[in-house]
């Protein structure tokens, strides 16, 4: 695995984190989770610049 | 023939798909061999429906299939037999089963024979239960269709209930501090702005009252249908397929992150032990968040 490859994987990590930490404690299906997840990757894109994420 | 009804599904003209419950349909939809008798009573009832049959053609039918063995697959009553039961001749019940081969109800292995002395005969033909092959593309469609407006329903559901939210945490996401990022939904449905907002929520409103604000923020709120799954963000993260994925787009990150590290204009990455606290840079640089 390259050096940026982990450094993206890193990435994604932080956001997922930061993400589960936003809805701790929410119990949602699974339907509404991937609509949720859609936008956060959205949002990255946006913030990244659409240099890593899709 | 003037009784038939057309339906809604394509090739549907002559089968009453509606009057079935999904069960049955399934049933029919995945028919492939009668192996229970579950299956044997579906396919009775898929019979009965038939518009196209006549009475003794699905009386036949249902006659036939009451000798096969769901074990072995075996079924060859003789036509003397079938024609003895029904009050028939033979040759009427010849062409019965004719007719319900030619609609795809039953598939029948004719077996002839050739003995000594130029004696020529028949055995007993094989019979198996079928399903027509465009019923079961309209049953397809059929249960398509329902699974499409049972999906569509519940969503009406879902946001009725939440003030016309999912959930009304879609809005959230959209809170950032970044420049140019918009406006929560939230606040454009309500007419709100950002100092009205509680905890990145609408606060008010006719459709974001409190008891939709209760439900959203309610942890252990009940599932909207039987069955669904409802799982927190962390379970949701380590189901498969769920995580957010890379996208190559031909960029070279690692030349990216090479630039940046050398760049004249940053110090931290004018000597080689200093390009991991540069990589950090770079992270944060394009992150926004380091």
């Amino acid at each position: 695995m390259s050096a940026s490859k982990d450094w993206r994987e890193a990435i994604i990590d932080r956001e997922i984190e930061a993400f589960c930490k936003r809805y701790e404690g929410q119990q949602k299906t699974v339907e509404e989770w991937q609509i949720l997840r859609d936008q956060l990757e959205r949002d990255m894109n946006r913030r990244y610049g659409s240099l890593l994420f899709a | 023939m003037a009784n038939y009804k057309h339906c809604r599904v394509r090739g549907n003209f002559y089968f009453e798909i509606s009057g079935y419950d999904p069960h049955t349909l399934e049933l029919l939809a995945d028919f492939n061999t009668m192996r229970s008798a579950e299956q044997r009573q579906a396919w009775e009832q898929g019979v009965s429906g038939d518009r196209r049959l006549t009475h003794a053609e699905q009386v036949l039918a249902i006659a036939i299939t009451s000798h096969l063995n769901l074990r072995t697959q075996r079924c060859f009553p003789d036509q003397e037999r079938l024609a003895a039961r029904l009050g028939k001749s033979e040759r009427q019940i010849s062409r019965l089963i004719k007719k319900l081969e030619a609609m795809g109800w039953l598939g029948v292995t004719r077996h002839n024979y050739r003995g000594g002395m130029g004696h020529r005969g028949q055995l007993a033909n094989d019979y198996r239960p079928l399903v027509p092959e465009d019923l079961k593309d309209a049953i397809g469609l059929h249960l398509a269709d329902t699974e499409c407006r049972t999906s569509a329903n519940r969503m009406v559901d879902i946001l009725s209930s939440n003030g016309g939210h999912l959930g009304g945490h879609m809005a959230d996401i959209y809170m950032s501090d970044q420049p140019g990022i918009s406006q929560p939904v939230s606040s454009q449905l309500v007419g709100q702005t950002d100092s009205d907002m509680e905890d990145g929520r609408p606060s008010g409103g006719e459709r974001n009252g409190p008891a939709a604000l209760k439900q959203r923020s309610d942890p252990a709120r009940p599932s909207y249908l039987p069955g669904e799954r409802i799982c927190s963000a962390r379970e949701f993260f380590t189901l498969p397929g769920r995580r957010i994925r890379f996208y190559d787009a031909g960029v070279n990150v690692d030349a990216e992150i090479e630039r940046f590290c050398c760049h004249p204009m940053n110090p931290r990455a004018r000597t080689v032990d200093q390009r991991d606290q540069a990589q950090l840079a770079w992270i944060a640089n394009i992150g926004g968040t380091a």
